[in-house]
Parts: C-alpha cells; structure tokens; sequence
C-alpha cells in the first residue's frame, strides 16, 4: 500500500514538473554517461561558415547557414529550417556526423513517429546555446502536418563526449489514440552503411525492411552500429539512455531506432534520450561501438573488455584495408564486434558480455579464420596471402584509363573466391573489394595509365580489360599463385570506328558520392569515364548539383571528358493523390542540367523539389537551366522504391493505349499547366530515357510508353543512360548517346550541345549505334526532330555498327502501325577480340515501303527482346520468362502477386552465347541501339501525328 | 412550486430533445404487478408539454419501476464517461463490454477499444444515487500506418452521484461521472474525465417510453510535455418499446459538439434489453451506436451488458 502511494506522489510530482524540453527547460541528455579525454578541444556551435576548419568532416554536406557542432571530437551539421534536405519536412536534422579529421557518411538522422509523411518531426523554431560546459542545439516543432503534436529535439555536446547526446519529446494533444515510436530515422540510401548489431544471430546480419511488416521487424537491441566498408569512412553507434534497450529495425537503406511502438493516449508525452556516437576511419564499427559500450556500462553497469590481436600473412602484416581483413569478435557465440585491422595487422576494440571469445577474419569476402581465445589478447591470427597483380592498359599503344574484370577460369577457383562482405551485400567472384565502393569493387578495377596494383586470391582467372564500346575487348588468362611477386598483366585495346566522326558519346544520367545512395569516390567516379570512354557526362546527383570538374581537373582529363553540372530532381515525401490509389505518391526523377555548383548553398544550390507537380518543377528549373537546358523524363516507368515512386508515367499510371486527353483515365495530368496557362504543362520535359542501364527492362517499358506519346504528338527525343551509382550497379557509359552536336571535348560548348540533344541529333544504345539518314544517295539529311518532307524516291539509309565482342542479331523499323524486323539473323565477327566486322548492317529502304502517311520512323538494333507481358492490363509489359521455362505465363508471376516481375535475362556461362563476351565487362549488358525518331511528312502539308494505332 | 418547477426543466429537457415538438403525456398508474405479461397502466392524465411548458403534472407510479425500459449504453469516450443512462436512480451492479471501432483509411489510422467494465450504482437515500465503475480491463489496439500497438489496461475509477425525482410515470435527474485521476495504471500522465448531464425519462404510450438527456463530458490529461483537454456538449433522446414483459427495444440518437472543435455527429443507436432469470433481477442488454453526419471519428461502438438489480 505504502508502495502505492509512493507511487501516486511521484508521478503527481512528475505531472507538474515543467523540467521537459517541450514545457521549455532542457536538461542534460544522458546525464549519468561521462566522458573523459586527455586534452579537451573547446566547444564549438554556430555556422558551419564560421566553424574551424578541423572541426569540418570530409564530404560534409552542411551549407554556409547550416549549424555544426562540435567538441572536437565528433563534429555534427544541423540543417537550417528553411533548408530542408533529403527525406525530412523541415530542416532542423542532422545531415552530417563524424569524427573530427574524419569523414561523414549520413545522408540524414531525423526524427519520426512512424513511416507517413505527417510522422516526421518537421522543426519550426532552433535555439542554440553556447555555455562554457557545453553546447546545445534545440529544436521545436510539431509532427508534420498535425499541429495538435508538438515535438521537441534538444541536441548537446560537452567536451570529450564521443557522441552527441540527444532528447526528444513529443506530447499527443490529438483526441485519438496514436500508436507511434519516437525513433531517429537514419536515411543511409545505397551508401551500403552496413548496421552491425552485437547480438544473437545478428551481427552483420539484419533483416531486410519490409515496411508493411514494420511492427514485426521492430525489435529491442543493446546497441546499434554501423560502418561503410571503406577505407576511410567513420562507425556509428545509437544507445538508449533512458532504457536499456534500443528498439527498431535496422536496413542497408534506412533504420529506425528509437522507443517501442507505443500506443500514446491524448495527453501523453513520449520521451528519448540516446547517444549517437561517431569515430574512426576505415576500422569498420569498432570505434563507435567502442563508444556505445563504455557509456553502457556506465549506464547500466554492464561488462566491458578490450580484445585485441594481430592478423598476418605469410608471416607479415595485414590490414589497413577492409578487403584484406575484417574481424567479428563473438562472445558466447554472440557477435558483440567487428574491426577493420590497422595497416600493422593489429586490432583492439573493446566488447562487452562475458563468455568464450570466439574471432573470425574475414579477408577478400571469404571467411579466412576463426578460432576460440581464452583469453582477450587473442594474439596472432593467419590468413592466406593474395597474389599481387599489376594491372596496365595500352589504347592504341599508349597507356590508358581502363576497366578490367576478373572471372574465375575454373569452378575449383570460383567456389574459393566467391565471397560477400559477411554474408551482406552482393556476392562477387571474386570478391576484391566491397561491390558499391572504390576500386577494386567486386571484380571491376579502375586501371590508370601509369597501372595500377591490386591483390587477388589465388586462383585461375580469366581477365577482360575494356575501355568501352568503341574499343576492341582484351583478355587474358592469369594464373595466379598465392605469395608470388607481383605478376604483371598487360593488355592491349585498340579503338574502332564505331560512333560517327564528331559524335560526342555522353552519359546523361550519372551519379557519384554527391548522392544519397553511392558510395564512390569522385575519383573513381571520374577514372570511371575515362575508363568507359564516355566524353560527356551530366552529373546528375539526387537532389544537389553535382559537377565533376575540379576532379577531372585534377586527373588532368579536361581535354577528354566535359562535365555539365546538373541534378536529379528526387521527391521523396510522398504528396500527390492518384485517384483510386491508397497511398499518396511522388513524381518520379527528372535530370536537369546543365547547373551550375554553388559550393556553401542548400543542396549546392539544387531548389527544393518536393510537393511539385512537373509542371512546376519545368517552371523551376527554367531559369536555372537556361533556355537551351535540358529536362529529362528518367526511368518512366521503374518500379517504386520504399514507396517512393520513380517513374512519372507509373506513378500518373498513364495508359499509353489511351489519348493522353483521356479523362477517364489519368491521362490528361499529362496536360494539366499546375502553374497556371503561361507556365509549362507536365508533359513539358525535353528528353525521355528509354535505355536505362545495361539490360532491356526499362527499355521495354519505356519504348512502349514513348511511342504513344510520339503517336500523339508529343514528339521529344530518347536518351540511353546507365544510371550508374558505382562500379558494380550499372555500368558508366552502358547505355550512352551519342551526339551530333558540332562541338568537340576541348572547347566543348554546352548550348550546342543540349540543344542538339533536344532536337534529336542523337542515338542512344548499349555498345551498338545505329545511323539513320533520309534522302536520296546523294541528298540526306540526318537525325532531328523536324519533320522531314518526303519527296518520290527517298529511302531509308541505315548503318548499324558494333564493336566485334557485342552481338547485334536484328533491326527493327517501328512506326505508329508497329514494328518490323527488315533484318534478322546478322552475322557475328568470327573473333569477339578482334577489330573486323564493325559494320553490322548497312542498306537503304525506299520510305514509300516503310510508311504511307504521315509518322514517325525509329530504327532499332540488337538483340531481339526477351518475351515480357502485360498481366496486369496496364499497357505496359510487367513479367518475364523468370522460370525459365521459354514462356511467359502466369508461373512466372512472384507468389501474392499479380503480375511481375520484370527481371534481366541471366548472363551467360555459355562461351558461345552472343552475350557472353560483353557480359563479361558489362553484366547484364543486352545489347540494343536506336536512332531517334524521323517525322516523316508524307503528304508535304505539314506533320500529322498519326495517332494511337 | 418546487414540484412544479422541476417538472418544467424536464419539460425543457424534453422538448429541446424532440425540437420543441409538441407531446401530450397521459399519467398512469401502474397495477399492482409490474411483471404481469399483460402489464397496463391506469389511464390518467399526468402532465401536458405544450412548446416546451409543463401545464399538468401529478405524482404517481413511474417507468422506473421496471428497469428494462432504460436506455442501452454506446459511450464514445473513454473509460464510458458518457455512457448513457435514464432519469430513474435505480440500485444496480453491472458488467459492460464494449467495444468500439475507428477504421480512418484515408488517414491510415485505426482503433479497436475492447474493455471489461465493472460498475455499481446505489440508492442513497430517497432522491440520491451514488455510482462506481472500474474499467477493469481494457485492451487496446491501434493502428498508425504500419505502426501497430496492442496494449492491456487497467482503470479508471469512475464515481458518479445522481440527484433524482419522479413524477407518476416520469422522472427526471441530474447525473454527473468524474473520472478519478491517477486511477489508470500509467501513471506518467494523470487523466481527470467526467460529464454532467440533465436527464428525463416519460412515457410516450402504453408500453413506449422516452428518455432525454442534455449536458456536457469533458476531458483533460495532463504529462511531462503538455496537458490538452476536450469538452463536448451532448443532447439524446431514446424511445424505448417494450415487447412484452421481459424485452424492450431501444431506438436512439444522441448529438455531440465540440470534441473535435466542431459538430461531431449524430450517433444512431439501436439496442435491446431483456429480462432474464426466474427472479427477473438480472438484465441483458446489448447496444449498437452508429455516429454518422459529423467529425466524430469512431465508427462504430457495441456494448454488451449484464445488469443485476438490487431494488
């Protein structure tokens, strides 16, 4: 009873307390965890303009106005208010952590009370406070879109912590019940931040987000870390102060760590308070767990212990890289750590839980050893010693820029090299580095002129250097022993007249380390174009300006490669209502450039593109593109990502066997001006990407809906890009345009450029380029956008050519009446390495046999497509041939579903299969080209779109 | 005069409740057996609401007197601070289990409220009832998106004390509820709930009777962050029929304003209550409230009960 009562007093005295951030007074965060150090740094909180330069990190995204923080041993950038970025409603979050001299690899930490827009904490109000003791940063807002939900977020360093201490609240004054966390949401997009998770059956090994299973996954953890496999990023770590558990759920993508789904009355008040720790370089998430464990075992007297040991090879030293070793040290069974050995071999981290240590080393992606310890000093540990290789390309004799690929020879070298990064990310053969980071990734390597060394596990390998498209593929077969001297590997590629004179080859949809999903450093990004022989790049970053140019610059490129800043415009707060659809939508990527960078702005000068139609978007971007800028319709119909759409014709659901003026479908948002009459229309974008990547998937889909729309008049040229976010997802340069665009690299003139670009004057393919002309033999006229006059007696010219090692079968004609093969079956140089047999077709057909009233022409090359269908009605193909079996029905569709999906055809293992040699170098590839469309004006009144057959 | 004041207010009541329609209520007298299968009442007039004026009111026996005629129970707020009730003090222990459901698919929420409700109610002297309620279990699910939360509740205490009269077949009261803070087992936010209502109950015709009820039920919570705090005003009449000795049909509507800063709705209620037993002390009653035409966000309530009378 006494009990009771004790009880009732306390939480009566609790009610009226006003000691809570949202009633107005915050206190200390944590306030049991103390940190000491040797030689406190003083404390730092205001802009990040006038911040000291130490106390800035590496690859920080911070702007001018935005607020760092700072202790001098981890440094953090607060976003201003009106400088909202990436997933968040409001500025007010954390876009960078890190260590002080080291880097930041957060896109985002924001808090959310669920996954619906209106659950993120959307700040109105930033109070800083600068003591002598500390600094502080407190945010003040409500829940996006429900006022009645005031929130709070009080951010605070004092010197010699190791992570920022954090406390937020938020009080329920809905009239409803709410089942709500409060929860940092970290967005880590495709940077492959690995969580590791010191717990049972965990570790590296977390389970994949299903967010419709999110209360399911949502599970309780001591602590959180994570780390980038990379040399030089930092670790993190979460724990809960105020609990003893952390809950959530933890994704390659995006995790969510915070309180339990709490079901919160009207007038309840939910609190957190954690740490969020960041240390170290390139020594995986040993320094931040390091971090999280001492201040744990403060909190809630836990155990701790320092393990430390040695890895070596054949007797020397090994480490300093995550490719060489990567240790997970288990307790009791449980994986309470993992380090990435220093460049002595040498590893100590400190752990906690008692029991029988048991170490595993990881190193090029296998697992190299594991063995009990009885004691913590677990001393030396073996792995087996790669061979070194240095890798040199010539182009035509001289040193180039190249991108080899190793491939096991034999199954008895591929079952031993096959590896991941434990168990996570994708699996390689072999695995030389993690996939979506530097060179060497995967199997892919960055070859310089002056060579380049890299270590591979013994084995027998066959090896391809490709300097793209236009060039001959090399090979060579390596037997690689282990503890060799390094083996030379030497490789000769000559290049071949396979694009046009003065044709500019251009990938206008790249990203690089800018964007909130890659991992590649700018350098490789931009060894990538030299290596792939692309000479025009957009850098088409999701939501910032991205440009090159100072790296390009820097590798002394300039005279090789022109960059033209731009952006991907990348909603990702869902906004838009589609009638008949449950859960609202976004508008999918458009590129723009070219832009220009403002290094210190929000975004490096990239306008917030959330909550807009396209129309708006186009009215946007205009003056910032200029009048000869380009706006692309990327990817139109790809499938959505975490509820994020992707494709602007998906997302509207266009129907491409309907007139866009229908109003019984959606049809006609297509025309809807959002800005009112003067301003642009949502179909105003200048280009649309059919090719988009290596393989036909989005090709396929796009073709379709492309071809509607020339039908009816909306007459914009297609863009073949890659997409490439790495070195492993897609290719740099697979798909790539190229242009007649009269203007050369050296002295490379944009405007010209882009409006050659807009006007059509471009192919776009996947290794093959098709040339079209029209006239007669000795008057043509080439690729553009302006309908062409047919005369009596005019034909068709095409030309389609292809290095010898990517295959071309077929070309097609397709018109608004359809497609027609009027070539099948092309034959295929005898030797893929050699330099014959470029020209894979080349005749003229009279037009008058082509087309009998006013059109379009395309003209395709390549592969024959893969059968897909359209089972679920939408005018779109959506499933392919996934069993196998050589059709395509109903068995193909994933179980639960109604049709899909929609998957690359396999490479293959089969030496005589047309796509093998390409494939090596390009996995995936399925080799395709096209001509942009001809406006065929067949009775000389002026052009008719044909109309939707 | 004092009588004949009262009787006014329930006249008010009464007509505010069926807009000022004009009702003519005949007084009765009750036989001697109120559990006879042919149960009349002697013809007399009681009292007459002419615009909303008492002109006639006479003491006799009233409905009261058989508890099946009182209204079903479809409270929409929490811990059934608003449970519905008649004018009539009655002596009474009873187990309640509603449950009550809001499915917001545009706004991608939803709630199921299922409790175990216990509660007494005791004739304190000739004109007084004094009542107590425990939610002694409440289980809660809630559904935010793909956020989902089940949860296990005990309380409130709920007190209630209820000031009554009868006028032959009539009755009127005044009947208040106040949740008892710090009663819930989550005790970081403290809860003070209640209501406050006038109530009527007459007779309509030989076997229907009319309850109305008027007033207020209010909230405040208050924690570490913030307090927030509701109010609504309430009208209701029931018409209640019997069918034969033991059952009685209820047929309702009950508007509410400003809980959710507007009108709220018109929650249509539809119920039966039956006699059981060979003693007939105990009741079974089931209601069914539908809100409809506002911004009440629930959709709807069933309450299932189990009376006992102690009269």
């Amino acid at each position: 009873m006494g009990t009771r009562w004790i009880a009732l007093v306390a939480a009566l005295v609790g009610a009226c307390r006003d000691d809570s951030c949202l009633r107005g007074t915050c206190n200390e965060p944590c306030a049991d965890v103390e940190f000491t150090c040797g030689d406190p740094q003083p404390l730092y909180v205001g802009p990040v303009a006038s911040a000291p330069a130490a106390y800035r990190l590496a690859r920080a995204s911070g702007a001018d106005n935005d607020t760092l923080i700072s202790n001098g041993v981890v440094s953090a950038t607060i976003d201003a208010l009106d400088a909202r970025y990436d997933l968040a409603p409001t500025g007010g979050n954390i876009i960078d952590l890190g260590p002080v001299g080291g880097a930041d690899d957060v896109n985002l930490i924001y808090q959310i009370s669920g996954i619906l827009p209106d659950d993120a904490f959307a700040y109105r109000a930033m109070e800083i406070s600068n003591a002598p003791d500390r600094v502080a940063i407190t945010l003040r807002g409500t829940l996006d879109g429900r006022p009645e939900v005031p929130v709070v977020t009080h951010i605070e360093l004092r010197a010699c912590d190791r992570g920022l201490r954090v406390r937020s609240e938020m009080f329920n004054g809905s009239p409803d019940p709410q089942t709500f966390t409060l929860a940092d949401g970290s967005h880590w997009g495709k940077r492959r931040i690995v969580p590791f998770v010191p717990k049972k059956g965990e570790g590296y090994s977390q389970p994949e987000l299903d967010l419709l299973e999110l209360t399911a996954l949502w599970k309780p953890y001591d602590l959180v870390a994570n780390a980038a496999p990379s040399n030089d990023g930092p670790a993190y770590a979460s724990l809960a102060c105020d609990r003893e558990q952390i809950e959530g759920v933890n994704d390659l993508e995006i995790s969510a760590l915070g309180t339990p789904m709490t079901i919160v009355e009207p007038g309840d008040t939910l609190v957190f308070e954690r740490m969020l720790f960041a240390g170290g370089v390139g020594q995986g998430p040993a320094p931040a767990l390091a971090g999280a464990v001492e201040a744990r075992a403060q909190l809630f007297a836990t155990t701790e212990r320092q393990v430390s040991g040695r890895v070596l090879a054949n007797g020397a030293a090994f480490g300093g890289d995550v490719r060489r070793a990567s240790v997970v040290i288990r307790v009791d069974g449980v994986p309470v750590g993992a380090v990435v050995p220093g460049a002595d071999g040498t590893f100590a981290t400190t752990v906690s839980g008692e029991g029988p240590l048991t170490i595993e080393v990881w190193s090029f992606g296998v697992l190299a050893n594991a063995f009990d310890s009885t004691t913590d000093d677990v001393g030396d540990v073996d792995v087996p010693a790669p061979a070194k290789v240095r890798l040199r390309v010539t182009v035509d004799g001289t040193p180039a820029h190249a991108l080899v690929a190793f491939h096991p020879a034999d199954e008895a070298t591929r079952a031993r090299v096959k590896g991941t990064f434990h168990g996570r990310l994708d699996g390689c053969a072999p695995w030389l580095g993690p996939p979506h980071g530097a060179s060497p990734a995967c199997n892919r390597v960055l070859v310089d002129p002056s060579g380049t060394e890299i270590e591979v596990p013994e084995g027998n390998y066959d090896v391809f250097a490709t300097a793209g498209p236009e060039h001959t593929l090399a090979h060579t077969t390596l037997m690689l022993p282990a503890n060799a001297q390094v083996i030379d590997a030497d490789f000769a590629v000559q290049s071949l007249a396979v694009a046009p004179p003065g044709w500019l080859s251009a990938d206008l949809h790249v990203h690089g380390r800018a964007s909130f999903d890659s991992m590649l450093p700018d350098d490789d990004r931009v060894r990538s174009f030299a290596a792939t022989g692309v000479q025009v790049i957009a850098a088409t970053d999701h939501d910032v300006i991205g440009d090159y140019t100072q790296t390009v610059n820097a590798l002394g490129l300039s005279g090789r490669i022109a960059v033209m800043g731009g952006l991907e415009a990348t909603q990702l707060i869902p906004w838009m209502d589609i009638p008949d659809a449950t859960l609202p939508r976004v508008i999918g990527h458009f590129n723009f450039w070219p832009l220009r960078r403002l290094p210190g702005s929000p975004r490096a000068g990239a306008p917030s593109d959330e909550y807009l139609q396209p129309g708006e978007l186009f009215d946007l971007m205009d003056p910032l593109v200029g009048p000869l800028g380009v706006a692309q319709l990327n990817h139109p119909w790809d499938e959505p990502q975490s509820g994020r759409d992707l494709g602007y014709l998906r997302a509207i659901e266009f129907d491409p066997r309907l007139p866009v003026d229908d109003r019984a479908s959606n049809n006609w948002m297509l025309l809807d001006r959002p800005g009112g009459p003067d301003h642009h229309r949502n179909a105003d974008w200048n280009a649309i990407e059919i090719i988009n990547g290596a393989d036909q998937v989005e090709q396929q889909k796009a073709r379709v809906l492309w071809l509607s729309l020339l039908a009816q008049g909306f007459v914009t040229p297609g863009t073949g890009n890659s997409d490439s976010h790495g070195l492993t997802d897609a290719q740099l340069g697979w798909a790539r345009n190229w242009v007649d665009a009269g203007t050369s690299v050296a002295g490379f003139d944009a405007d010209a450029f882009n409006a050659a670009v807009r006007a059509g004057k471009l192919v776009a393919g996947n290794g093959i380029v098709v040339t079209v002309e029209i006239g007669t033999e000795t008057a043509r006229r080439g690729l553009g956008l302006d309908p062409y006059a047919v005369k009596p007696g005019d034909r068709l010219f095409v030309t389609v050519r292809a290095a010898p090692w990517v295959p071309v079968d077929e070309v097609r004609i397709i018109t608004s009446q359809g497609t027609r093969v009027i070539a099948t079956g092309l034959a295929q140089p005898a030797d893929p390495f050699g330099t014959a047999g470029i020209i894979r077709y080349e005749a003229s057909t009279p037009i008058a046999d082509l087309v009998t009233a006013d059109d379009f022409l395309i003209v395709e090359a390549g592969l024959p497509y893969p059968t897909a269908e359209d089972f679920d009605d939408d005018g779109v193909p959506d499933t392919s041939d996934n069993n196998g079996d050589g059709v395509v029905d109903k068995r193909d569709i994933e179980p639960d579903e109604d049709a899909g999906p929609f998957n690359a055809t396999p490479d293959p293992t089969d030496r005589t299969d047309p796509r093998y040699w390409v494939t090596r170098v390009v996995p995936g590839a399925w080799p395709i080209g096209f001509a942009n469309p001809l406006i065929l004006d067949i009775d000389g009144n002026g052009w008719t779109p044909p109309g939707l057959r | 005069m004092r009588r004949t004041a009262i009787g006014s207010v329930a006249g008010i009541v009464v007509a505010i409740a069926t807009s000022s329609v004009e009702l003519v209520g005949v007084a009765h007298a009750e036989r001697q057996n109120a559990w006879d299968p042919f149960y009349e009442y002697e013809e007399g007039p009681m009292f007459e609401i002419v615009d909303g004026v008492a002109h006639e009111m006479s003491p006799g026996v009233t409905r009261c007197d058989d508890s099946v005629i009182d209204p079903i129970v479809t409270s929409l707020r929490d811990a059934g601070i608003d449970a519905q009730r008649s004018a009539c003090l009655r002596s009474e222990l009873s187990i309640h289990l509603p449950v009550s459901a809001l499915i917001d698919t545009p706004g991608f929420h939803g709630e199921i409220d299922g409790a175990l409700q216990l509660g007494g109610r005791f004739v304190a002297g000739k004109r007084v009832e004094l009542s107590a309620s425990i939610r002694a279990f409440r289980y809660q699910f809630v559904q935010n998106a793909v956020n989902i939360g089940t949860g296990a509740q005990l309380g409130p205490l709920v007190l209630g004390a209820a000031y009554g009269r009868r006028w032959g077949a009539s009755a009127v009261a005044i009947a208040g509820t106040l949740e008892v803070p710090y009663t819930r087992d989550n005790l970081d936010t403290a809860h003070l709930s209640g209501a406050l209502t006038l109530l009527a109950t007459n007779r309509l015709g030989r076997r229907t009777t009319l309850h109305s009820r008027l007033g207020f039920v209010g909230m405040r919570a208050w924690s570490l962050g913030g307090s927030t705090g509701r109010m609504a005003f309430r009208g209701g009449v029931d018409i209640v029929r019997r069918l034969g000795q033991r059952w009685a049909l209820d047929l309702g509507a009950e508007i509410q304003a400003g809980w959710y800063d507007g009108f709220d709705g018109t929650t249509i209620r539809l119920g039966t209550q039956r006699h059981f037993g060979d003693s007939r002390r105990y009741r079974g009653a089931l209601g069914i409230g539908l809100p409809v035409g506002g911004d009440e966000r629930t959709n709807a309530i069933i309450d299932i009960g189990v009376i006992r009378d102690l009269d």
